[in-house]
């Protein structure tokens, strides 16, 4: 690999770290979860180091100068951190913990390594075969990516120049992390956006195997990570260096930190805040993460409220906007200053809505839609089939910790599934046929989420007596 | 040990000191003279006040207590007995209030030369404004006295309870005392009853002997007696075969169809869903609200369905070693349940080998569908190809320039995808120009051209524009005619 990239990446891993690992907001037992630190800390680096650099060019600093910058600042950050004690301390529960015991039989632990190993393989022949993605990436965010990087001290003009089709309006995550990568090594190269990609799709499985792990058991956990793994549209979306897939990750982020958030009460009011962050990242990263974002708010402040009444529910909801709002001022300034108006926000007036809303063919159209890009993501239906099929078996899991995350979870991905099809219902009619085709793609976004909420429903095989359990992790 | 009382009143209590003490009031208004009982107190691991309680109490009998872990009834009662110095054992429940010749007549029912347990009874007052649950109780226990009153009537091990019992010393020794394995609610009565029995010692029923029972049960608890029932039940069932088949545990095949296919899909659903036990009773407890006419026949049918679920429960687990296994009833969901058991375990096994090999299958898929792309892709590919054509004039475009763009018509050669194949050149072209902006048009001071390499420069598509210069491959720069 090349070295700047590879310089770029663990920076923004270790920026990552920095945030969700040190600070007051960093929870001492997400240490004693190293898959899932690592997970939360790719997946987020890659999003906070986009907002810096995004942050460094609006200020008009050159961007030669932020690598530097950014490595200079993140090696004096971890000298004071190593100097203060902070990842011995962080470390010591760890080492106390002692060896944690292998749950998962061994043979389901080979088949989660070779469907890993045929993935990635897979993963690295598609990105190989179009090293510049599938078109929309490179139309979309690769285009951005380019225009922030070539545009030098004029990128943000370049940006708002680029034709609507390229939808410049679009927030800047991706094209900001692909940027900052080619800003690395001063030059462009594919491997930037397909390590990227490479990267989010990695994290994804990470954090969707090490959550449900910590929240269920292992062995349900690598059963989550085989059917993500086994999902041939996330793999090939993935390598397609779609912002779907960082935006699926951000999602399944958010949901899994608030379900932590239920099991590990003293923690709590640290892994909210940095749910509502990772929320934040989502909207940085697609429109839809604002959809998301408003899900997240009434889905958690439901389940909270109705679990451990209003106040609780308001306390979680004021935690969750302070870790949000930093993101979202950073959104709400590109937006105003820098985008576009967004093309399905045009033609919004009250009565050519209602005329929309009221056709009745549109209704028939977005099922079809959503009916079409549902067997696609489920393997024309058989990964539902069998998933219905192991949970009618396995029954619902107990009433324990995980199940308001479940629920949460639940009701999130209804009101998006809901916020997309409203959307659509309204989009203006040119762009109905459009959008429509990309309902695959909106449930993608979901789809490691999907399988975060099943599996935290759904019973663990020990739970069934169809293994036998084993020493849970600490 | 020599008898120092006639009677020794053993009273097991778990968390109800208020209760408790009532009961101890009422053996103080015994027309029995004190010296002749003494009131022995198991505490089975109340930590409500009981011990402080009866340590202030102020009692013309003798009144002791023991403390002891929680343990269950029957461990408590056995700890009572150790510690008991009369001659008749008469055990009593914490919620009982004796009425004041119920030590007498207890004594009366046992001449001398008896070998008898004797149950007295045990009615709950008649309050209409008391809950529908406890209504429910009241009418359940006196039709079960009404039938002990019957003259000629033969008790049997089924119809004797411990909340008003009483028996000699000496035989409850000599049988073994109760059995303390029962740690859960129920049935422990029904085994002492079954070797006393054996043992040769006749059951009686006294209806002088009354001990009023205060219910203070909801019906959460009543469920969970009852499930504690169904445990004990098969526990019952296993160290007694012999007598399965008379135990309600026999009787899961009988009642109406509804119900049956009702109760089988209420203890499904119990599988998939653990919280709708809980579901249910807070249902019921809406009702309790809004009685409705039939609510006598729900909490029956609903009890039915908590002690099924606790026999469910406990035929799951597997019997202690030692433990003999009961002869299976007909009908008995014995078998059927450990069937079930081990088809679901076994259903699971399969839908886990079928989930990771579907996903394993899924990944293979998809690495032969990689390498075939992989293999079969043009090399280098077709956007790195596009964008050499275009190194050369973008070294040569000045930084944010707005170019106009033309190409050759289409043909229709090119097929019915000819306009997205069009669109698409025209946005690599865009792609590998910037961050020169490429209008979709003419516009433009700076057209740039691009054409297929095979065809010739149409000259209808390149009308009143001058070239600058021809970069090869098709790509060539012009500039626009002014206007």
């Amino acid at each position: 690999m090349n070295l700047s990239v590879a310089a770029s990446l663990a920076g923004a891993a270790l920026v990552g770290l920095l945030v969700v690992g040190f600070g007051w907001w960093s929870a001492a037992r997400l240490w004693r979860q190293p898959l899932l630190l690592g997970g939360l800390a790719v997946g987020s680096g890659l999003g906070f180091s986009s907002c810096l650099f995004f942050i460094w060019l609006a200020l008009g600093l050159p961007g030669a100068a932020y690598p530097p910058a950014e490595l200079g600042l993140l090696m004096l950050l971890a000298s004071l951190i190593g100097l203060a004690g902070g990842v011995h301390r962080r470390l010591e529960p760890v080492r106390d913990a002692g060896a944690v015991a292998p749950v998962e039989p061994r043979w389901l632990l080979v088949m989660l390594g070779v469907t890993l190993a045929c993935s990635t393989t897979a993963f690295v022949l598609e990105a190989a075969a179009q090293p510049h993605g599938g078109w929309d990436a490179w139309m979309t965010w690769n285009m951005h990516a380019r225009a922030i990087f070539r545009g030098g001290e004029h990128w943000g003009e370049v940006l708002q120049a680029l034709p609507a089709w390229s939808h410049p309006d679009y927030p800047l995550l991706v094209p900001g992390s692909v940027a900052r990568v080619w800003t690395y090594g001063g030059r462009e190269t594919p491997l930037g956006p397909a390590s990227v990609a490479m990267l989010f799709t990695l994290a994804t499985v990470v954090v969707l195997y090490s959550s449900v792990a910590v929240l269920r058991s292992r062995t349900q956990g690598a059963l989550a990570a085989l059917l993500l793994l086994g999902t041939k549209f996330f793999v090939l979306h993935g390598t397609s260096q779609f912002a779907d897939i960082p935006l699926g990750f951000f999602f399944l982020a958010t949901l899994a930190l608030l379900a932590l958030a239920g099991q590990w009460s003293d923690d709590r009011h640290r892994l909210v805040p940095l749910a509502g962050a990772l929320a934040g990242l989502s909207a940085w990263t697609k429109n839809e993460g604002l959809l998301f974002v408003l899900a997240v708010l009434v889905g958690h402040g439901l389940v909270v409220a109705r679990g451990e009444g209003w106040r609780r529910a308001l306390r979680d909801a004021r935690a969750f906007a302070f870790g949000l709002a930093p993101v979202l001022v950073l959104l709400a300034c590109f937006k105003l200053w820098l985008a576009p108006p967004n093309d399905l926000m045009s033609d919004h007036g009250l009565r050519a809505t209602a005329a929309r809303v009221l056709d009745g063919t549109r209704y028939a159209e977005v099922g079809a839609g959503f009916q079409r890009a549902f067997l696609e993501i489920t393997a024309k239906g058989l990964a539902a089939l069998v998933l219905v099929a192991y949970g009618a078996l396995a029954g619902l899991a107990p009433a324990g910790s995980a199940r308001p995350g479940a629920k949460t979870a639940a009701i999130v991905l209804g009101l998006m599934v809901v916020g997309y099809a409203a959307v659509l219902l309204t989009v203006p009619t040119p762009l109905l046929g459009t959008n429509v085709r990309s309902i695959n793609r909106l449930l993608l976004q979901l789809w490691p989420s999907t399988l975060l909420a099943y599996f935290l429903a759904v019973r663990t095989a020990e739970e069934t007596g169809a293994l036998a359990p084993r020493l849970s992790p600490a | 040990m020599t008898d120092a009382f006639a009677i020794s009143v053993v009273i097991p209590t778990y968390q109800r000191c208020v209760s408790l003490r009532r009961s101890l009031e009422a053996l103080a208004r015994q027309s029995l003279p004190p010296s002749d009982y003494e009131v022995i107190v198991p505490i089975d691991g109340s930590t409500d006040g009981t011990q402080e309680m009866i340590e202030r109490f102020r009692a013309a009998y003798r009144l002791r207590s023991v403390w002891q872990p929680n343990q269950g009834r029957a461990a408590a009662r056995n700890a009572g007995v150790r510690l008991a110095e009369g001659r008749l054992i008469v055990f009593l429940d914490d919620d009982m209030e004796p009425v004041p010749g119920f030590l007498r007549a207890h004594q009366a029912a046992h001449p001398p030369g008896s070998r008898r347990a004797v149950v007295g009874p045990v009615p709950i007052a008649d309050d209409r404004s008391a809950p529908p649950v406890v209504q429910y109780r009241r009418a359940g226990i006196e039709a079960h006295l009404n039938r002990l009153a019957q003259p000629g009537y033969r008790l049997g091990f089924r119809d004797v309870y411990t909340g008003n019992l009483s028996l000699r010393r000496d035989v409850l020794q000599e049988v073994g005392g109760l059995d303390e394995s029962f740690r859960l609610y129920g049935h422990e009565d029904y085994e002492l009853a079954l070797r006393l029995m054996k043992a040769g010692v006749e059951l009686a029923y006294c209806p002088q002997a009354v001990a009023h029972q205060h219910y203070d049960k909801d019906l959460a608890g009543l469920a969970r007696d009852c499930v504690a029932r169904g445990h004990t039940a098969v526990l019952f069932a296993r160290k007694h075969p012999e007598i399965a088949a008379s135990l309600k545990l026999a009787t899961y095949g009988e009642g109406s169809r509804k119900w049956r296919l009702t109760r089988a899909l209420m203890l499904g659903i119990s599988g998939w869903i653990p919280s709708f036990p809980d579901r249910l009773i807070g249902w019921l407890s809406w009702l309790d609200r809004r009685p409705p006419r039939r609510l006598h026949q729900y909490y029956t049918l609903a009890l039915d369905y908590f002690f099924w679920l606790g026999a469910r429960q406990a035929l799951r687990e597997r019997p202690e070693a030692g433990g003999s296994e009961p002869s299976q009833p007909a009908g008995s969901p014995h078998r059927a349940g450990d069937r079930g058991g081990s088809a679901r375990r076994r259903g699971v096994r399969i839908g886990l080998v079928v989930l990771v090999l579907f996903a394993w299958l899924s990944s293979v898929r998809l690495l032969r569908r990689a390498v075939g792309d992989f293999t079969g892709a043009p090399r280098p590919d077709e956007i790195t190809r596009y964008e050499a054509r275009f190194r050369g004039l973008r070294e040569l475009l000045p930084p944010r320039v707005r170019v106009g763009y033309v190409t050759q018509p289409l043909t229709p050669a090119a097929g019915p995808d000819s306009a997205r194949l069009a669109f698409k050149r025209y946005l690599l072209t865009q792609y590998a120009l910037l961050p020169a902006i490429v209008l979709p048009d003419k516009g433009g001071r700076l057209v740039v051209g691009n054409f297929d390499e095979a065809n010739p420069i149409d000259s209808t598509a390149t009308r009143g524009l001058t070239p600058i210069r021809d970069f090869g491959n098709g790509v060539m720069l012009f500039r626009a005619a002014p206007e």
